[in-house]
C-alpha cells in the first residue's frame, strides 16, 4: 500500500501503556481531535472533554470495532441488525394495522377461524387417532376375527374359549391371546346411599393382559396360575381405585365386596387404560361365570372376543402379522379337521391392529372433516392474500418511494412478509383461544359419539401444530403480494402511481386465486351437502317404533333361584310400574332397539340339512315381554300377539318372513328350526331400526321370555307425559320391590334413537358449518376481488362509455370478466368432488354419491354468489360519469 | 439527520477514494464536506472501518502521521473502488427519487 507523501511507514505499535490495537488507533484520533481544538484556542481540559463527546462511547465503540474487525461476532452482529430491523418491519406492519382497521379485522377474523377450526378438530384427531393406545408394541397387538368363507348377514362371529385354547397351544405366531367379554352382567357392589351399583366388568381369559402388555401402577394383573385355582380375583381400574379406595396404595391384597361374593385386589390399571370398553372398571377371570349362566365351556358357544399379540419374528410389525395370519388360517384348518362338528366352517382368520379395531369406524369421517377444515382455513387464506394483494396493488405508490429511499428489494420483500406474520401469528393466537373453548364444546356434544375421546385435549403437540399452521399461514398469505412486489423494479420507482399499470399481472393473480376458492369451496359444499342430505333422509327413517315418551332401563337382575323367579319379579315390577299415574304401559325386552339386538342365533327351515358350522343362516333373536310389540308400538303385520298363557311359538320380523319364506302370509304358520327345536312362526312384525341406521334392519326373531329366560332386562315404560319425569318414581318402585337390583343405566327412547343416528347428525353437522363457512368466505372472496378489479378499471370503462359503449354491453363485459374464473372453478370443483365420491360414498346413506340434488344445488349457489358478486360493481361501473372516469387514475 | 443504513459505509469509501487516510482524517472529511449536515457519532466510524475492512473493500497498515503520532492509514482495494462506483451509481438515483419526491404536486391517495 502507498502511503500519502510524507508519510512513513512503521511497525504495528508496540501498543504503549497497554490496550490492544484498536485502542491504539482510537487514542490516536482522541489525541489529534485534541490538538486541533487546543490548536484553535481551546484549552487543553476543555479541547479533551469535547473530544471524547464527540467520539462517543469509547469502550463501546472499541468492543464494537474489535468484534468487527475478528469477524467472530459477524452472526451476532447480523442477527442483532436482523432483529432490529425485524422490530421496524414489524412496526411498519402494525402502523398498516392502525391505517386499515376494517380490513385488518376482516383478515383477523377470517384467519381466527380458520385456525380455530383446525385446532379444533385437530385436536380431535390427534386424540383419537395419533396418539398412541396404552399398549406397548401397540402395531403387534390385534384382534382377531373368524373369517368364515359365507358368513350370510356379513356379521362376525366370535370365538369359544375352547377356540382360544386351540390357538393358544397350536399356534407359534402368538405371543399371547386371551377372550373377553364386556356383555355380562357386572359385579354389583353395594354402595352407602342404599341403592347397589353395577360395576362395568370384564370378564378374561389368562394371555388377556399378557397380550395388551399394559403393566399396572400398582400390584400386578390377573395372575394365570388363579384362572384354574381362585379365580375370585379382580384388577380396578385407576377411576374405580380413586372413587371407592382414594387411591390408597396398599389396596392390593384388600377385598372387594360383591353381591356376587368377595373378590381379592391384586392390581390398579393406568389411567387411560379402557379395553374393551373406556368406562370397564373392574377385570376378573371369565372362570367366575357360572355354567349355567354362560356355559363358556362349550365349544360353540361363541360368544368372545379375543385379543392377541404377534411374536416378534423377521422383526417388521405388518410382515409378522401376514405370517401370522397364513399361520393361522392353517391352524383353524387343523381344528376344522379335528372337531369338525362345531368347527367345520371356521376356515381362515382376519387379524386386526388394535388401533384399526378401536377407531375404525370413525377414522374416514374424522380424516374427511380434517381435510374440510384444511381446505376452509386453504380458502381462508387465499381470501386474506386476496385482501392483501388487491390493497398490495394499491400500496405501490408507498414502495416505490420506500424504494427510492434505498429500502431494498429484500427489505420491501420482507416488510409485506412481517405483515403476513403478523396476521398469522396473531390469528393463530386468536384461532388458539377459540380452539380452547371449542374443543370442551366439541366434546360435550360428542364425546359419546366418537371412540377415545377422553384422550381429547388441546396439549402441547396441538398448540405447536397450530402455531405451525398459523405461522405457515401467516407466510403464505405474504408470500404472493411479497413476490409481486420482489419483481417490481426499482425502475418503477420513477412512475409513482401505477394507477392502471399492474393491470394483467394483478388481475391473473386475483382470477388465479378466484379460481382455486371456488374450486375448494366447490369440493367443501358438495361433500358437506351430501351429508346433510343423507342426515335429512336418516331422520326420515321410519325407526319402526315411536321412541317418544319411553323410559328405559337396563337392568341385570340377580338373587333369584330359577327362571320363574325372575319372571316372577318382572311381572310383579311390571305390575307396579304400570299403576304409577301416567304410566301408559310397561314391558321388557333383553335389550332396547337401537341399543344392542340380542343373540345371533342361527336357523333353518323344516327338513333342511344342518349346514356345516360357520355356514348357517343366522338372525338377532331377542327375548322379550308379550306386551313389547304393544307398549314400543311395532306394528303387528300378520298373525296374532301371545296371550297370557306362554307357548312355544316366535314371532320374526318383517326382513326375515321375505328371506325365509318369500312373505309375511306364507310364514303365519310354518315351522322354522331354531336351536334345534322346530318352533313355529305365530306372527309377523315390523322391522326396526338399528344401531347402525344405515344398515338393513337385520332378520330378527323375537322369542318370548317366559319360554326361554334371560336374566338381562330393559324395562321399557310409556308414558303421556316427560319420561324423565319417572325415573325417581321408577327407582322409588324398583326399592320397595327390591332393594338388591342395581340399575344399569337409565335413558330415554328418544335419546337412543338420537344415539343411534347421532353419529352421522353430528358429523353431516360439522360438515355443513364448514361447507358453510367455506361458501360464506368464498362469497366474500370473490365478491371482494371482483368489485377491485372493477374499480381498477374504471378508467377503462370510461373510456369505452366516452366511445359510445352502452351502460348494458358494459355490465355484460364486467360480469363477463368476473364470472369466468368461477365459472372454472366451479367445473373443476365439481370434478375433483366427483372424483373424491368414493371416499365419502360410505358415509352416504340413502343418496347416490354423485347426488345431482346436491351438485346441481353447489352449482347454482356459487352462480348465484358470483353473479350478485359481479353485478353490483357491474352496474355501478356502467353508470360511471365518463369524465370522472377519465381523470380517475 | 440520521444516517440511511450503509450511507456510512459510502462516505467511507468515497472518502478514501482519492488516496490512504487515517480514521481521523476520514472524519474530518465527511464533516466539511456534508457540511456539518450529516453528523455521525465518531466513534462509529470505526466498527465501520474494520467492516469493511475484513469484506476486502479496504486494506489498513500503521504508519506515522503528519503530527508524527502511530495511526492506522486505510486505502481503497480494486474491489473497493469497484464497489463506490456502484453505489454512486445507486446513490444518484436516490438523490433524484428524493428530490422528485419532494417536488411531487400532492401525495396522492395511498390507496391509489
Amino acid at each position: 500500500m502507498r502511503l500519502p507523501d510524507g508519510f512513513r511507514r512503521t511497525t504495528p505499535p508496540e501498543l504503549s501503556g497497554g490496550g490492544s490495537e484498536v485502542e491504539e488507533e482510537i487514542r490516536f484520533h482522541i489525541e489529534s481531535r485534541v490538538d486541533e481544538l487546543v490548536a484553535e484556542g481551546v484549552p487543553e481540559a476543555e479541547a479533551r472533554r469535547r473530544a471524547e463527546r464527540e467520539f462517543g462511547d469509547r469502550a463501546h465503540m472499541v468492543r464494537r470495532t474489535e468484534r468487527e474487525s475478528r469477524g467472530g461476532g459477524e452472526a451476532t452482529m447480523r442477527v442483532m441488525r436482523w432483529m432490529g430491523e425485524a422490530g421496524r418491519d414489524v412496526r411498519l406492519a402494525m402502523r398498516q394495522v392502525r391505517r386499515n382497521p376494517g380490513l385488518w379485522a376482516a383478515a383477523l377474523v377470517t384467519l381466527a377461524l380458520g385456525v380455530g377450526g383446525t385446532t379444533s378438530v385437530y385436536s380431535v384427531v390427534q386424540g383419537v387417532l395419533l396418539r398412541a393406545l396404552p399398549y406397548p408394541d401397540e402395531e403387534r397387538v390385534v384382534r382377531i376375527w373368524p373369517a368364515a368363507p359365507d358368513d350370510v348377514d356379513g356379521g362376525r362371529q366370535s370365538w369359544s374359549v375352547p377356540d382360544l385354547d386351540d390357538w393358544r397351544e397350536r399356534s407359534e405366531s402368538l405371543a399371547a391371546i386371551g377372550g373377553y367379554t364386556s356383555t355380562l352382567a357386572g359385579l354389583v357392589i353395594p354402595t352407602e346411599s342404599g341403592a347397589p351399583e353395577e360395576v362395568r366388568t370384564a370378564y378374561v381369559t389368562s394371555g388377556f393382559f399378557e397380550a395388551l402388555g399394559t403393566a399396572p401402577v400398582v400390584g400386578g394383573t390377573l395372575p394365570p396360575e388363579a384362572e384354574e385355582g381362585d379365580p375370585r380375583v379382580v384388577v380396578l381400574s385407576q377411576g374405580f381405585w380413586q372413587r371407592r379406595f382414594g387411591g390408597d396404595p396398599d389396596v392390593v391384597g384388600q377385598v372387594l365386596d360383591a353381591q356376587q361374593g368377595a373378590y381379592r385386589i391384586v392390581g390398579v390399571m393406568p389411567d387411560g387404560f379402557g379395553f374393551p370398553d373406556p368406562d370397564t372398571e373392574l377385570w376378573t377371570f371369565l372362570a367366575n361365570v357360572d355354567q349355567t349362566s354362560v356355559p363358556w365351556l362349550l365349544r360353540q358357544v361363541r360368544v368372545f372376543d379375543a385379543v392377541a399379540r404377534i411374536a416378534p419374528r423377521t422383526g417388521a410389525a405388518d410382515e409378522d402379522l401376514a405370517t401370522a395370519e397364513q399361520e393361522l388360517a392353517e391352524v383353524a384348518r387343523g381344528i376344522a379337521a379335528d372337531v369338525p362338528e362345531t368347527n367345520a366352517g371356521i376356515t381362515s382368520v382376519e387379524l386386526i391392529p388394535i388401533r384399526t379395531a378401536v377407531v375404525g369406524d370413525v377414522r374416514t369421517p374424522l380424516l374427511i372433516v380434517l381435510a374440510a377444515v384444511a381446505l376452509t382455513l386453504l380458502i381462508a387464506c387465499a381470501n386474506v392474500a386476496n385482501l392483501l394483494l388487491a390493497r398490495g396493488a394499491g400500496r405501490q405508490r408507498e414502495f416505490a418511494v420506500r424504494a427510492s429511499l434505498g429500502a431494498g428489494r429484500g427489505r420491501l420483500v420482507r416488510q409485506v412478509l412481517a405483515e403476513g406474520l403478523l396476521l398469522g401469528v396473531l390469528g393463530g393466537v386468536a384461532g388458539m383461544l377459540l380452539a380452547a373453548f371449542a374443543v370442551p364444546a366439541l366434546l360435550s356434544r360428542a364425546g359419546a359419539l366418537i371412540p377415545r375421546s377422553q384422550a381429547v385435549t388441546v396439549d402441547a403437540g396441538v398448540l405447536l401444530a397450530a402455531l405451525a399452521v398459523s405461522v405457515g399461514t401467516g407466510l403464505l398469505v405474504g408470500l404472493l403480494p411479497a413476490l409481486r412486489v420482489g419483481r417490481r423494479s426499482l425502475g418503477a420507482a420513477g412512475r409513482g402511481g401505477g394507477g392502471s399499470g399492474d393491470g394483467v399481472e394483478a388481475r391473473g393473480l386475483l382470477d388465479g386465486l378466484v379460481f382455486a376458492e371456488v374450486g375448494l369451496a366447490v369440493v367443501l359444499l358438495v361433500a358437506g351437502g351430501l351429508l346433510m342430505r343423507s342426515f335429512i333422509e336418516l331422520r326420515t327413517v321410519d325407526p319402526g317404533f315411536e321412541p317418544e315418551g319411553l323410559l328405559v332401563a337396563d337392568m341385570v337382575v340377580s338373587g333369584y333361584e330359577d327362571a320363574e323367579d325372575y319372571i316372577g319379579f318382572r311381572d310383579r315390577f311390571l305390575q307396579r310400574l304400570e299403576a304409577l299415574p301416567g304410566v301408559l304401559g310397561a314391558t321388557t325386552a333383553k335389550e332396547f332397539p337401537t341399543r344392542g339386538m340380542g343373540e345371533q342365533w342361527a336357523w333353518r327351515l323344516r327338513g333342511e340339512p344342518e349346514p356345516l358350522p360357520g355356514e348357517a343362516r343366522t338372525a338377532q333373536a331377542l327375548h322379550v315381554h308379550r306386551d313389547f310389540f304393544e307398549v314400543m308400538r311395532i306394528p303387528l303385520v300378520r298373525g296374532t300377539l301371545p296371550g297370557t298363557d306362554p307357548e312355544l311359538s316366535v314371532i320374526i320380523n318383517e326382513r326375515l318372513a321375505r328371506s325365509a319364506f318369500g312373505s309375511a302370509d306364507d310364514a303365519v304358520g310354518s315351522v322354522m328350526v331354531v336351536s334345534g327345536m322346530e318352533i313355529p312362526v305365530r306372527a309377523v312384525v315390523g322391522d326396526v331400526l338399528h344401531a347402525d341406521p344405515a344398515a338393513e334392519p337385520p332378520p330378527m326373531i323375537y322369542v318370548d321370555d317366559r319360554i326361554n329366560t334371560r336374566r338381562v332386562f330393559a324395562f321399557v315404560v310409556r308414558t303421556d307425559g316427560d319420561p324423565l319425569a319417572l325415573a325417581e318414581p321408577f327407582q322409588r318402585t324398583l326399592t320397595e320391590l327390591d332393594d338388591r337390583q342395581p340399575i344399569r343405566t337409565l335413558y330415554t327412547g328418544e335419546s337412543a334413537y338420537a344415539e343411534a343416528v347421532g353419529r352421522p347428525r353430528f358429523f353431516a353437522l360439522v360438515m355443513s358449518i364448514f361447507a358453510a363457512a367455506a361458501a360464506l368466505l368464498a362469497a366474500v372472496g370473490i365478491y371482494g376481488v371482483v368489485a377491485y378489479t372493477v374499480r381498477r378499471r374504471t378508467r377503462e370503462i370510461g373510456l369505452r362509455l366516452a366511445l359510445g359503449a352502452n351502460q348494458a354491453g358494459v355490465r355484460r363485459l364486467v360480469i363477463g370478466g368476473a364470472l369466468r374464473p368461477v365459472l372454472g372453478g366451479l367445473v373443476l370443483g365439481l370434478l375433483v368432488a366427483a372424483g373424491l365420491s368414493s371416499v365419502v360414498r360410505r358415509l352416504l346413506f340413502g343418496i347416490p354419491s354423485i347426488d345431482p340434488v346436491t351438485y346441481g344445488g353447489v352449482a347454482a349457489v356459487f352462480l348465484a354468489v358470483a353473479l350478485l358478486a359481479a353485478w353490483v360493481p357491474a352496474r355501478e361501473a356502467s353508470r360511471v360519469d365518463p369524465r370522472e372516469a377519465l381523470r380517475a387514475e | 439527520m440520521e444516517l440511511l443504513q450503509g450511507t456510512l459505509d459510502v462516505m467511507i469509501l468515497k472518502a478514501l477514494e482519492w488516496g490512504p487516510r487515517h480514521g481521523y482524517a476520514v472524519s474530518r472529511w465527511i464533516k466539511s464536506t456534508t457540511r456539518d449536515v450529516l453528523t455521525v457519532e465518531e466513534g462509529a466510524l470505526y466498527p465501520a472501518l474494520h467492516r469493511l475492512r475484513r469484506k476486502g473493500l479496504v486494506e489498513s497498515e500503521w504508519g506515522v502521521s503528519e503530527n508524527n503520532r502511530r495511526a492506522k492509514f486505510y486505502a481503497l482495494t480494486p474491489k473497493g473502488r469497484q464497489a463506490l462506483a456502484e453505489e454512486a451509481d445507486s446513490w444518484d438515483a436516490y438523490a433524484r427519487a428524493v428530490d422528485r419526491v419532494l417536488k411531487a404536486e400532492s401525495p396522492g391517495g395511498a390507496n391509489g
